[in-house]
C-alpha cells in the first residue's frame, strides 16, 4: 500500500471522524479515513424481518463480545460492573445508538468551580453553542425550542419538530405534569420531517437494531455522503495497530492490518484519533517507542485514566392500558432534567437525566418479563404475558459520573483481537456519589410512574448492558501535567496528533454525550483550518 | 468455533414435548404451544449463542427419559401430558439450570414466529418499510412546564 503521505488520517469512521472529514474536506487536503468495520447497509438491517428483535442477541448486539464480528475486537469487562457498548463500522456506535441528542448544560463546563468536583471543560457552553447549533443541522435534529432546562440566549432551535409522544409518551407526561416537574420532548438525531434526501421516521420502532429507513441520523447518512463527495477517502476494513513516530518527534503514520490481515503502513502529516473512549487509549497505549515507553502521548500518565461512563438504572412501570409502546423511536420521546443540577439538600453533587423509553418489542418483553420473574413457564405464562406485552413503560436515569483515576483502561496482558493486537481491558467501579445519586433517580422514577398510573414498578439500580458512553480516558485541558490534549484536541506531547472522541471529555454530563462528541470535533476541525499554517507550533 | 452438540430426532422429539410444558397452547386455541421450535430453523442459531446452552439441554433432555423411565414409560415421550409435567418438576429440582435454558430458548424463539405474532392480534410483517402510524402530539402538555420558568444554572 501507498508510502506516499496523506495530509490528514483519520482513525475511525464513526460520530467524531465522520464530522471532522466532512469540516476539513472544504480545504481541499488529501484526507484519509482508516475503518476497521465496514458501511451497513440498509437492506443489512434487521428490521427488514420479522425475527428482527432475534438479531438483538447475535450480530446486531450491543456487544463486541457477544457480536463476534470480524470487524469488533474483545474488551475485558470482567472488572467492571458495567460492559462495553460500541459498534465498529462507518458510523461506528451512531449504527445501533438510540439517538437521544441533548446538549450538555452550561454547568457541566464548570464542575470544579461550581461543586468543587471533577474539573473545569478548558472551554464552555457558549464558545460551543455555534458547533452544537451546525452539528444539529447537519445531523437533522428534531426537538422543539423553549425548553427551560437550557439557555435562551444563544437560543437552542432545533431544525425539525419533535418526534411523536404517543399514547405512551403523554401518559408518562401527565405524570411529570401531576408531580410538577420539568420533562421536554426529546432532542433526537432522527429527522421528522424529511430532510436533505432522507425520508422520514416510520416509527418502526428498532433504532437500536439500526434504522433501514436511514430516518435516524446515524454519520453514515449525515456527514459521510458529504465528506466522501468532497474527495475525503474511506479505507474500510483497515484495523491500525500503532501510531508511528517520527524522528522529529511528530507522529509520522501508522501500522494497519488490511481486509486481507496483511500488515501496511500508510504515512500521513496529521494523525487524528476517534476510536471512542475505549479504542483510543488502547490506540495510544499499543503505540510504545522509545520516546514513549508507556504509551504515545501519554507523558501525564493519564491516557486510559479516569474512565466515565453514565451509569444507567431503569425503573419499568406496567400500566392497566396498552400503551402502543412498540411504536417509535425507542430511546426517543420525552425526557426530564428536574434533578439535573446540584441541589444542596440532596446526599450527593451534580445530577441525572430521565430518558423515557418505549415499550418492548413481543421478544423482549417475554426475555426481560423473564428475568423480572413476572412472566413463568407453563400454565400461567399466557396470562402473565397478556398482563405485560404492550403494557410497559421504562425510565431510565442516566447518571453522571465523576472522573476518578482508578477507572481506567489499560492493555490486557493475555487478550488480543484476531490480529494479534492486545485488546483493552476495563477496570471500574461505580464511585459513592453515582451510587447515593442512582437511588436517588430511582425513586424518584418510581414516583413519577406511580403518577401516571403504573400498577406496579421493577427496579433496576444498575444496567450492565448501559455501557454506551464512554469517556475521559484522554482528557482535554490546559496543562500538560493534567490532561492529554489542549483545548482544541490536539495532543500536548505530539503537536500533529489530534483525538477528538469522548475520550477528551474532561466530565461526563448527565446526558447521551454524542451532540457534544460531534460538536467538538467541528470545533477542533475550525480551529485546525484557522492554524494550518502554524498548526505544530 | 466450538461445534454444537449434534441433537438425535429422539432428543428433538423430548424437546418439542418439554417445550410445549414451558409455553402449552393458549386455552382459546390462537397461541400454539412452544413445541415446533425444536424442528424449526431458528432452533441452531438460538442454541450456538450461549456457551454451554447445548450441552445443557442435551443433559437436561436424558434426565426427563430417566425420570420418565422410574415411572414405568418408555421415555417422556411416551408419558401423559400431566406427567410430562410433573417429570418436568422433578427435572428441575435436580438440575437447577435446565427449565432457564428453556425459557431462555422458548421466549427468544416462540415470540418472532408469525403465527404467535398474529395470534397477539399484531401484523406479522417487519418493521420496515411499512412503519407505524402515531398520533399527533399534544403539546399544551407542556404549558405547566413552560410556566415554571428556567432550571438551568449559570456559570
Amino acid at each position: 500500500m501507498s508510502e506516499e503521505p496523506v495530509d490528514v488520517l483519520i482513525i475511525g469512521a464513526g460520530a467524531s471522524g465522520a464530522a471532522l472529514a466532512w469540516s476539513l474536506a472544504e480545504t481541499r487536503m488529501n484526507i484519509l479515513c482508516l475503518e476497521q468495520g465496514d458501511w451497513v447497509k440498509s437492506g443489512d438491517y434487521p428490521s427488514n424481518q420479522t425475527d428482527w428483535e432475534l438479531r438483538r442477541l447475535g450480530d446486531f448486539g450491543f456487544s463486541p463480545n457477544d457480536r463476534k464480528l470480524a470487524s469488533d475486537y474483545p474488551v475485558n469487562d470482567s472488572e467492571s460492573p458495567i460492559a462495553a457498548s460500541m459498534y465498529n463500522g462507518v458510523g461506528g456506535s451512531t449504527i445501533l445508538f438510540a439517538a437521544h441528542f441533548p446538549r450538555l448544560h452550561p454547568s457541566d463546563f464548570r464542575v470544579r468551580t461550581l461543586d468543587g468536583v471533577g474539573s473545569d471543560w478548558p472551554l464552555d457552553y457558549r464558545s460551543l453553542a455555534p458547533w452544537y447549533d451546525l452539528n444539529e443541522r447537519m445531523t437533522g435534529v428534531s426537538g422543539l425550542e423553549g425548553d427551560p432546562a437550557y439557555p435562551q440566549d444563544p437560543p437552542k432551535r432545533p431544525p425539525l419538530p419533535p418526534l411523536p409522544l404517543g399514547q405512551l409518551g403523554e401518559t408518562l407526561a401527565r405524570g411529570f405534569n401531576r408531580l410538577g416537574w420539568h420533562w421536554w420532548p426529546s432532542d433526537s438525531a432522527i429527522i421528522s420531517e424529511d430532510y436533505e434526501g432522507r425520508g422520514a421516521c416510520i416509527n418502526a420502532g428498532t433504532c437500536i437494531t439500526g434504522c433501514a429507513q436511514g430516518a435516524k441520523s446515524s454519520s453514515d447518512v449525515t456527514y459521510w455522503p458529504i465528506a466522501l463527495r468532497s474527495g475525503v477517502r474511506i479505507r474500510t476494513r483497515a484495523r491500525v495497530r500503532e501510531i508511528t513516530l517520527g524522528s522529529n518527534g511528530l507522529a509520522d503514520g501508522v501500522i494497519y492490518y488490511d481486509e486481507n490481515d496483511r500488515e501496511q503502513r500508510q504515512k500521513a502529516h496529521v494523525v487524528v484519533v476517534a476510536c471512542n473512549g475505549i479504542g483510543t487509549p488502547r490506540l495510544l497505549l499499543n503505540s510504545k517507542s522509545k520516546e514513549f515507553p508507556d504509551g504515545l502521548a501519554n507523558r501525564s500518565g493519564l491516557v486510559g485514566k479516569n474512565l466515565m461512563f453514565h451509569p444507567y438504572a431503569m425503573a419499568t412501570g406496567v400500566f392497566d392500558q396498552p400503551l402502543e409502546g412498540y411504536k417509535g423511536a425507542i430511546g426517543c420521546c420525552i425526557m426530564s432534567q428536574e434533578f439535573y443540577e446540584t441541589d444542596a439538600r440532596r446526599d450527593f453533587v451534580r445530577g441525572y437525566s430521565f430518558e423515557i423509553l418505549r415499550g418492548l418489542g413481543p421478544m423482549f418483553t417475554a426475555l426481560m418479563g423473564m428475568g423480572w420473574g413476572a412472566v413463568p413457564w407453563g400454565k400461567d405464562h399466557h396470562g402473565a404475558y397478556a398482563d405485560l406485552f404492550d403494557r410497559t413503560a421504562g425510565m431510565v436515569v442516566i447518571g453522571e459520573d465523576l472522573p476518578e483515576e482508578c477507572n481506567s483502561i489499560t492493555l490486557d496482558p493475555d487478550l488480543k483481537d484476531a490480529n494479534g493486537i492486545p485488546a483493552p481491558k476495563i477496570n471500574y467501579r461505580l464511585g459513592e456519589n453515582s451510587r447515593k445519586l442512582m437511588a436517588h433517580g430511582v425513586a424518584r422514577a418510581r414516583e413519577v410512574l406511580e403518577a401516571s398510573g403504573a400498577r406496579k414498578v421493577i427496579e433496576e439500580p444498575l444496567l450492565r448492558v448501559a455501557g454506551w458512553h464512554l469517556m475521559g480516558t484522554a482528557r482535554m485541558g490546559r496543562d500538560p501535567k493534567t490532561s492529554v490534549v489542549n483545548e482544541w484536541g490536539r495532543c500536548h506531547d505530539v503537536k500533529n496528533l489530534f483525538l477528538i472522541d469522548g475520550s477528551i471529555f474532561p466530565t461526563a454530563g448527565a446526558v447521551n454525550p454524542t451532540n457534544t462528541i460531534q460538536a467538538l470535533a467541528l470545533h477542533v476541525a475550525d480551529t485546525m483550518k484557522k492554524n494550518l499554517a502554524n498548526l505544530f507550533e | 468455533m466450538t461445534e454444537l452438540h449434534p441433537f438425535s430426532a429422539h432428543e428433538l422429539d423430548t424437546l418439542a414435548a418439554v417445550l410445549d410444558q414451558v409455553i402449552p397452547p393458549s386455552a382459546d386455541g390462537r397461541l400454539p404451544g412452544a413445541g415446533f421450535i425444536a424442528h424449526g430453523e431458528r432452533f441452531g442459531t438460538i442454541v450456538g449463542l450461549l456457551p454451554g446452552l447445548d450441552l445443557g439441554l442435551a443433559g437436561g433432555l436424558a434426565a426427563c427419559d430417566e425420570q420418565a423411565r422410574k415411572r414405568g414409560a418408555a421415555d417422556y415421550v411416551a408419558l401423559a401430558d400431566a406427567e410430562r409435567l410433573a417429570v418436568l418438576n422433578d427435572v428441575a429440582a435436580i438440575d437447577a439450570g435446565f427449565v432457564p435454558s428453556l425459557m431462555f430458548l422458548a421466549y427468544s424463539t416462540y415470540y418472532v414466529e408469525d403465527r404467535v405474532i398474529a395470534g397477539l392480534d399484531l401484523e406479522p410483517r417487519p418493521p420496515h418499510p411499512q412503519g407505524f402510524a402515531m398520533p399527533e402530539n399534544d403539546l399544551g402538555l407542556l404549558d405547566p412546564v413552560r410556566a415554571r420558568g428556567r432550571l438551568w444554572r449559570d456559570a
